[in-house]
């Protein structure tokens, strides 16, 4: 086994690990929040911020694929770009669907079309685009750069959200940070912080399994092509 | 699935606890919506995985196939040496 496989697989065992002890921490040691944040149902919480995120991480790595791609287009600079859009999908997916599970105790709704939610929903559906485009659009230049643009235009939009809540109101909290509420007991900060920790390793596998999927699939589409330019294909 | 708009609700500045909103009910059961969080969250990480798995396996039939071309090319070019 290669050295780079063996790092891999430690990170596989680490993040299942890290995942395991962390759910152990949050049902069996965090005590329940208050009954208006949801009493037992604010344990979604623990991943639901660290989902968020894990979704910022995914973009910022889509951002900076992106526009390196713009500026010197490669198979690499696409590939990570492409890896960072789809685990941002998946993350902002993990986020917007345990977000309203957890709103409807909290605030007796599942949805409401207020500024931090709305923002997140369009920078998820502007991911779910570069998804898109990438995986039915074929393999051109010219696709490959308007989603490029799009994977910028979807990380810009990022900032937006975080800051939305402080500018526009609504009603989603500001728990943590600056003028934020806070959390009432030492361990449910401890099980936040392993949030964060357990999201970002398995944000890591995630990309960098994608990455190289994406890297290999345009080195072997490449290989076809002058295979198939020599006739070797063909016959198969 | 249950949506407010904006209008109904009251705060403006942003809050640092939990505020219900107007007309909305929390008579859903804590437990199985935590419940059914973690199954969806579960879910999605699994499929996403199984996905990448997928995609990893027509990769590798692909390659598979490059290389059995690549053989017999080889074979027909030593076949024409000798």
């Amino acid at each position: 086994m290669e050295r780079r496989d063996l790092l891999f697989n430690a990170l596989i065992a680490v993040t299942a690990i890290f995942f395991a002890y962390l759910i152990y921490f949050i049902f069996l040691q965090t005590p329940p929040a208050q009954i208006e944040a949801g009493g037992i149902a604010q344990k979604i919480f623990y991943f639901h911020v660290p989902a968020a995120y894990a979704m910022y991480l995914s973009g910022a790595v889509c951002f900076v694929a992106s526009a390196a791609y713009l500026v010197t287009p490669n198979d690499k600079r696409d590939a990570w770009a492409r890896a960072g859009a789809e685990v941002a999908v998946a993350f902002g997916a993990v986020m917007l669907i345990s977000g309203p599970l957890w709103a409807k105790k909290a605030w007796g709704v599942y949805w409401a079309w207020e500024p931090r939610l709305v923002t997140t929903l369009l920078s998820v559906l502007i991911y779910i685009a570069v998804v898109v485009l990438r995986a039915f659009a074929g393999e051109g230049e010219a696709e490959r750069k308007f989603a490029a643009a799009l994977g910028v235009l979807g990380t810009v939009n990022l900032p937006i959200i975080h800051y939305s809540v402080q500018k526009w109101g609504g009603v989603h909290p500001a728990v943590i940070g600056k003028g934020g509420g806070g959390l009432k007991h030492p361990d449910m900060r401890t099980a936040l912080f392993m949030g964060f920790a357990a999201m970002t390793l398995l944000a890591i596998l995630l990309l960098l399994s994608r990455a190289q999927l994406a890297i290999a699939k345009a080195r072997l589409g490449r290989a076809e092509e002058h295979a198939a330019s020599l006739g070797l294909l063909d016959e198969a | 699935m249950t949506t407010h708009s904006i209008s109904l609700q009251t705060p403006t500045k942003t809050p640092s606890e939990f505020v219900p909103v107007e007309g909305g009910s929390d008579s859903t059961s804590a437990e199985s919506l935590l419940v059914i969080a973690y199954i969806a969250m579960w879910f999605l990480f699994f499929g996403f995985l199984a996905m990448t798995y997928r995609r990893q396996k027509s990769l590798t039939d692909k390659v598979n196939q490059l290389e059995q071309a690549l053989k017999r090319a080889d074979s027909r070019g030593e076949g024409s040496a000798n």
